[in-house]
């Protein structure tokens, strides 16, 4: 999870970031010059990789938005100061602190995934001699080993600058007010004179959002009461609010950052017809589903990493990247168990658990039920997640769509705000890597297991079967016996024989194929597709291989295996009332 | 010209080319070289098409089969058989309307997305359909009411199950807009159309510096933006294969720049005030239906798809 690849390479890269400061939330502003604000963890080929990623849950349907935004400011926090532009102006009731863990559960659930599968062992001796006369004489297991396939994953001083401050009001450790503004220099100058600390340019960058007629959610850290509270950590907000923009106001995070520095930005959508791309960008899938060489598998997120590196480059950070798009209700192969109703309500998804109107309403209603008075101080109760309401049974009938999208930007290539659109498609895609691992065998080893099949023996006991067999087909009317009506034990026997040694020649025939030409071009084809993904070069690529020591192959039990999400055995009303299942990652 | 049956005019096409206005002589003819302009233009169109469709397919990840397609032009083209035949259309044994058909299956395949295979031969019939069924006008130039593409995109985002337009699928890159603009040039010219087209990219054009000016961006993320949105694939491709159809905007070349302009200002609203999707396919589905009614405030005899100009048109 919190392995990152990174190295002093981008130790210095975060020191450069944080004297240029500014918020890399793909949304708002953190405003402290001094902000190590990117850098998002959570846990595959997870968020954590993209440590200057910042990540939002957007949930949308209609016009109801409910917009929560994870920031991992590290700097001093009686510096820290986020401005959000938002479409109204957000009251107290309108945003709360949501949970770290909903965006871990999120990125855990649709981050990519390598699925694994394994070979079965080439050398097999089809030996059916007498085995397929009459329906209780064929042997149940032979049957079986044929249909083994595998399914395709998958918000006097003020009136003078023209700023009204339409709320105030301390949320758990936060101190926040919404603002709205006539003018750019004016709300620029009344953050400075009520201790926020402006970035450079910060004027320029608010004013078109003041024309479009937006409003300024801010926030600070209130050191007392985050102390009473015992938390060190800053907590993701939450704003529910109505709005007919689809769009993420991702233009302000850039004031600070270099025209040309990358910045990553994670979006978890949640809808509920389909998938959602931008309407101003290319939305673009990410290369999935590819096979690559077995050695690949500890260095996983490496691999990934290099892969979203190469591919945003080729696009020239012009593109936005579908990294995963499935209707929650489940998934294959599952990064992580899909989130619960529980834990969607808690990312703000109104409409599970009925009565979406009533659900979103109770988003906008500050403890106690009424509009709160400017500069009302919330009760410091703990986080408000979303209210209690009783869930009914089969509450989440309604669908919730998860569109995953990663964007790489600069200030330079991504010149306006991120408008989305929802579409109408409802096929799964995800970012899901396979390998393949080779049977640990040899054609010697086939040789000599075949060897040691002793044919004169088992042709002994199936010339007794069939000939048992025949015997009774003739006295219970089963029709002909065919190829073994009429012969004799000696004949049989011969033909028997015959069978057998067939069978062998065939076993390693198979084994050699396999060993010798399938193998070599098979693993030749996915280093290419590693090579093309990653832009690695195919003889670093050999140097890995070559380093992880041929892997140790794990010999299959019967066919390919398919990684499977644990099972949840608990009963529909242990389901309904009982504690949520244990979550287990299913790697790989 | 008004001895014609009016659904005569059926298996003419939807974007344009080959065309030939009679009637009014202050309209500019297009001079071309005799031998080019014997080519029925709607071979520019179809060439310049289904690059467009191989260069999104190939360069831009298009969300597309190659069954879609398939299945697209298959159900435009017998659609359009059925339709002439049926009618006993007098010029049904012509090739001219399949060669409409084909221009409107690219346009859908362009734009439409699905994730099914019926909705695209769905859509391409009742585009095909739609010319002979919705028809309306004064009689000497009464036409189908609805280009076939544009009602096809129309129907996919705002009736059809599993059906999507994806507006930002081109990117905004300024070579292929380029390509587009000379392209779209060189045809909309061929058909006498690229009025329409010029009012209505100068109109759109200048409501998107307006906006970028009216909320006072600086200068360099102002033209960044400007650029970004004037060059979008989508945009250019609406304003030279499908607002520039002459089957379906007004006959008058007056009329029909102020239509160009009202329909670029509604869109914008759409777009850019009301915050809704897909302005262009939108507004022009719903300007569509007035066409009949300002061709009847101002008369002018229609346009008629022939196949250059040197053979009389094929009926």
């Amino acid at each position: 999870m919190s392995h990152r690849p990174t190295g002093a390479r981008r130790q210095t890269h975060r020191l450069v970031h944080t004297l240029l400061a500014a918020a890399c939330v793909g949304m708002g502003l953190v405003i402290p010059q001094a902000s190590a604000f990117c850098g998002f963890y959570a846990g595959k080929a997870d968020a954590s990789l993209f440590n200057e990623a910042s990540q939002v849950v957007l949930v949308r349907d209609g016009e109801r938005t409910v917009l929560s935004m994870l920031n991992d400011y590290s700097g001093p926090l009686n510096e820290f100061a986020l401005v959000v532009p938002t479409p109204t102006a957000l009251q107290q009731g309108q945003v709360r602190v949501a949970e770290k863990a909903t965006f871990e559960r999120l990125d855990a659930y649709s981050s990519p995934r390598l699925a694994e599968y394994h070979d079965s062992d080439p050398c097999r001796m089809n030996f059916w001699w007498g085995q397929n006369m009459y329906p209780r004489a064929v042997p149940a297991p032979m049957a079986a080993a044929a249909g083994a396939m595998r399914s395709e994953m998958a918000k006097s001083r003020d009136a003078a600058l023209g700023v009204t401050v339409e709320a105030a009001y301390t949320l758990e450790e936060y101190d926040i007010v919404s603002l709205s503004a006539k003018q750019s220099d004016g709300l620029e100058i009344w953050l400075r004179e009520n201790g926020y600390k402006i970035p450079k340019g910060a004027s320029a960058a608010l004013k078109p959002y003041i024309n479009m007629g937006m409003k300024f959610f801010v926030a600070k850290v209130n050191l007392k009461e985050q102390k009473r509270l015992g938390y060190s950590m800053l907590r993701p907000l939450q704003f529910a609010f109505e709005s007919e923009k689809f769009m993420l106001p991702m233009r302000l995070g850039m004031l600070n950052a270099p025209p040309n520095k990358p910045q990553d930005l994670i979006v978890y959508v949640l809808t509920k017809n389909g998938r959602v791309e931008s309407s101003n960008y290319r939305t673009v899938k990410l290369a999935a589903n590819e096979n690559l060489p077995p050695f690949v598998k500890p260095k996983f997120k490496e691999f990934y990493k290099a892969l979203y590196d190469t591919s945003t480059a080729r696009e020239d950070y012009k593109v936005v990247f579908t990294e995963y798009f499935w209707d929650m209700s489940w998934c294959d192969p599952c990064a992580a168990n899909p989130l619960s109703t529980e834990e969607l309500r808690k990312a703000g998804v109104f409409w599970v658990g009925g009565d979406e109107a009533g659900n979103f309403q109770q988003m906008q209603i500050a403890p106690g039920g009424q509009k709160p008075a400017q500069g009302a101080v919330a009760p410091s109760s703990p986080p408000r997640v979303l209210p209690g309401r009783p869930i009914p049974p089969g509450g989440g009938a309604q669908p919730v769509m998860l569109t995953r999208l990663h964007v790489r930007y600069t200030a330079n290539t991504f010149p306006e705000d991120l408008m989305f659109t929802q579409t109408k498609d409802k096929q799964n895609f995800q970012t899901r890597y396979v390998i393949q691992n080779p049977y640990a065998g040899s054609v010697a080893a086939c040789t000599a297991t075949t060897a040691k099949a002793d044919c004169e023996a088992m042709c002994r006991s199936r010339v007794t079967d069939v000939e048992r067999m025949v015997s009774e087909a003739k006295k219970n009317n089963w029709g002909s016996p065919g190829d073994y009506a009429n012969k004799s034990s000696d004949a049989l026997q011969t033909d028997c024989l015959k069978a057998c040694s067939e069978s062998k020649r065939s076993a390693i025939e198979a084994a050699t194929r396999y060993y010798e030409r399938e193998l070599p071009e098979r693993l030749a084809r996915e280093k290419q597709t590693l090579a093309k993904l990653t832009g690695w070069s195919l003889a670093e690529i050999d140097r890995m291989g070559a380093d992880s020591g041929n892997v140790t192959p794990v010999p299959a039990k019967g066919g390919d295996v398919q990684p499977v999400p644990p099972a949840d055995n608990r009963t529909w009303w242990q389901k309904l009332f009982g504690a949520a299942p244990v979550l287990h990652a299913a790697r790989g | 010209m008004s001895t014609q049956a009016p659904v005569a005019h059926a298996s003419a096409a939807l974007h344009g080319s080959g065309v030939v206005q009679r009637g009014r002589p202050g309209n500019g003819h297009w001079h071309l070289p005799q031998a080019l302009a014997r080519i029925d233009a709607r071979w520019f169109q179809i060439l310049f098409l289904a690059s467009f469709l191989c260069l999104g397919a190939l360069a831009r990840d298009f969300a597309l089969t190659w069954q879609q397609v398939a299945l697209t032009f298959a159900a435009a083209l017998v659609a359009q058989a059925a339709w002439q035949w049926g009618l006993g259309l007098p010029n049904r044994k012509g090739w001219s309307g399949y060669l409409s058909a084909i221009v409107s299956s690219f346009g859908i395949s362009i734009l439409v997305r699905a994730d099914s295979l019926w909705v695209h031969p769905l859509l391409a019939a009742l585009a095909m359909s739609s010319k002979f069924v919705l028809r309306a006008g004064p009689a000497e130039c009464r036409s189908h009411i609805l280009n076939p593409a544009n009602f096809a995109a129309f129907a996919a985002w705002a009736w059809i199950p599993g059906a999507w337009l994806s507006p930002g699928q081109w990117g905004s890159e300024s070579l292929a807009s380029l390509w587009f603009i000379a392209l779209g040039g060189l045809v909309t010219q061929r058909i006498q159309r690229w009025d329409v087209s010029l009012a209505f990219l100068a109109t759109w054009a200048a409501l998107l510096a307006g906006r970028v000016l009216w909320l006072d961006y600086s200068a360099g993320v102002g033209s960044a933006m400007w650029l970004q949105q004037i060059s979008n694939g989508a945009t250019l491709l609406f304003a030279f294969f499908m607002i520039s159809d002459p089957m379906t905007t007004p006959q008058r070349r007056s009329a029909r720049v102020a239509y160009a302009m009202a329909v670029a200002i509604v869109a914008f609203l759409w777009q850019f005030v009301l915050y809704k999707p897909h302005g262009l396919i939108v507004v022009l589905f719903a300007a569509s239906a007035l066409v009949p009614l300002i061709n009847t405030l101002w008369p002018t005899v229609r346009f008629e798809w022939r196949q250059g100009e040197q053979t009389p048109a094929k009926r």
